[in-house]
């Protein structure tokens, strides 16, 4: 790979209805209609809960290869956002906890590791 | 909160005309066009004069593809429109043309879907919005993980979800102007996986063709001697758009059941009092969604009901008897007037051997990117 790995990413937190956005809304507030200069500039963890999975069989582009999963997750800090499950994670099913960084743009989630709390 | 214009003033389907949709072809659009409008004049025994108002829609030929498409009509000078609202873009012109009708301001309208499955370009694309997806995830993804997630809360196996494409296939197989017009069987459907549980006869065709749909005033009926009997009323036509829900939400469910309720409201009647649904199954796991979200049946219900027969021709409500847009196709701009088609026919009983029996009350549904959602209830010509 050898591009950029994040595992904390910027967001915006509405500063009228409090809806936390990742990447940041850079438009205003889908929830209640706010201007963005009265949005938050935070950072939220890229770690979760998996909400659904599909392995892609067909694919319009070379990248990346054929199956890949994909993962629907709800992050700790409120967005639902779909990534893709790293090829050397184990399988993850609906319910599981996973942890993700962002590598060249693309969200790659794989099973959090046991942290005790 | 605004009155029902089509409560005001009766507004009523009096012709349709279909080209059959098929595979991208080198067939202008002015000729899938020509050959839609043409069998629908001829189907409600009007003359092309007597059009006032047109609305074209179409999400994929660009701008003005209306007036080079009817002059070949004859040029008479009649109010044209353009309609673009993506997949529910024919929807939309049939909602332009009833509202066309309400308002008193035409007695004669069409609304023409016609579309080829070329020049893509999707404005939310370039809306200037980042994601962290890269492009790995597409529609049939999106509904891979609905599937995946509705399978998992109710127990639905992926054959029940599979037999919505079965029985669609087979409607498809009845119906002259479907893409798609061969029975399959469940293992035929079930092999050549595209994305989760979702196979290559699970997803719809997007290819080409043109449906169109005429509707006029009860004093039009009365003035050109058409056959009230033939002309199904459109009781309500609603519209909405998606607002904001809890993350996880189904959202093109949710959306469906805020539109369909508003829809049910304005029309007087229940889900349960509908003989046949029309809705949007791009992909199988859609119609199992929708017929819960629509309060046809509860949450979980839809597998086991459609496994028993209830939304076959002949069952208790037919769903998507044209085949739908699994068989009969999703050629983009024509789909949504091809369900008020498909819906007419059926309320006239003149839908031949896929004619759901006593058919007195049936509904259309589309969803389109963004996510929007049409909905429009008829009724058969002589019931109100």
């Amino acid at each position: 790979m050898g591009g950029t790995r994040e595992s904390v990413v910027s967001a915006s937190r509405c500063g009228s209805c409090g809806r936390v956005c990742t990447p940041p809304e850079p438009f205003g507030c889908e929830q209640c209609g706010a201007l963005p200069g009265s949005f938050e500039a935070i950072e939220v963890e890229l770690a979760g809960v998996v909400h659904s999975t599909a392995t892609v069989h067909r694919h319009h582009r070379p990248e990346p290869p054929t199956p890949f999963t994909v993962v629907e997750v709800v992050l700790d800090a409120g967005p639902a956002l779909k990534g893709v499950l790293a090829v050397e994670s184990p399988n993850v099913e609906i319910g599981d906890r996973v942890q993700g960084s962002l590598q060249d743009g693309l969200l790659v989630l794989e099973t959090a590791a046991e942290t005790g709390s | 909160m605004g009155r029902n214009p089509l409560a005001d003033r009766a507004v009523r389907v009096v012709g349709i005309g279909l080209h059959r949709y098929q595979p991208a072809s080198s067939t202008p659009f002015v000729e899938l066009g020509l050959v839609a409008v043409r069998a629908a004049l001829a189907d409600a025994g009007l003359q092309w004069p007597n059009v006032e108002a047109a609305y074209v829609g179409s999400a994929l030929l660009g701008m003005a593809p209306g007036r080079v498409l009817l002059s070949r009509l004859g040029a008479t000078g009649l109010a044209i429109q353009q309609v673009e609202n993506a997949s529910a873009s024919g929807s939309t012109a049939v909602a332009m043309a009833a509202l066309e009708v309400a308002s008193g301001r035409s007695d004669v309208a069409l609304a023409l879907g016609v579309d080829k499955a070329e020049g893509w370009r999707v404005a939310p694309s370039s809306a200037g919005l980042a994601n962290y997806e890269a492009g790995t995830v597409v529609p049939f993804t999106h509904f891979a993980l609905l599937a995946q997630d509705y399978r998992q809360r109710f127990g639905t196996t992926v054959e029940q979800v599979a037999k919505v494409a079965v029985k669609n296939h087979a409607n498809g197989a009845r119906n002259p102007f479907a893409q798609r017009q061969k029975v399959r069987t469940l293992q035929e459907v079930l092999a050549d996986p595209i994305s989760g549980s979702l196979t290559r006869l699970q997803c719809c065709p997007v290819g080409e063709g043109a449906a169109a749909v005429l509707v006029a005033s009860d004093e039009a009926i009365k003035r050109f001697g058409l056959a009230p009997e033939r002309c199904p009323r459109i009781l309500s036509s609603v519209t909405r758009s998606e607002a904001t829900y809890p993350p996880g939400t189904p959202i093109d469910a949710t959306l469906t059941a805020e539109t369909t309720a508003k829809a049910f409201a304005e029309a007087g009647v229940g889900p349960r009092d509908l003989d046949v649904i029309e809705l949007h199954d791009a992909f199988s796991i859609e119609e199992l969604l929708y017929l819960e979200a629509m309060g046809y049946c509860g949450p979980g219900e839809a597998g086991p009901r459609l496994e028993q027969g209830n939304f076959d021709i002949g069952g208790a409500c037919a769903v998507s008897p044209s085949g739908g847009l699994l068989a009969m196709g999703h050629p983009l701009g024509p789909t949504g007037t091809g369900q008020v088609a498909e819906l007419t026919r059926q309320l006239r009983g003149e839908a031949g051997d896929r004619q759901q029996p006593h058919a007195r009350l049936g509904l259309t549904h589309m969803v389109g990117i963004g996510a929007v959602c049409v909905v429009h209830v008829l009724a058969a010509g002589t019931v109100r």
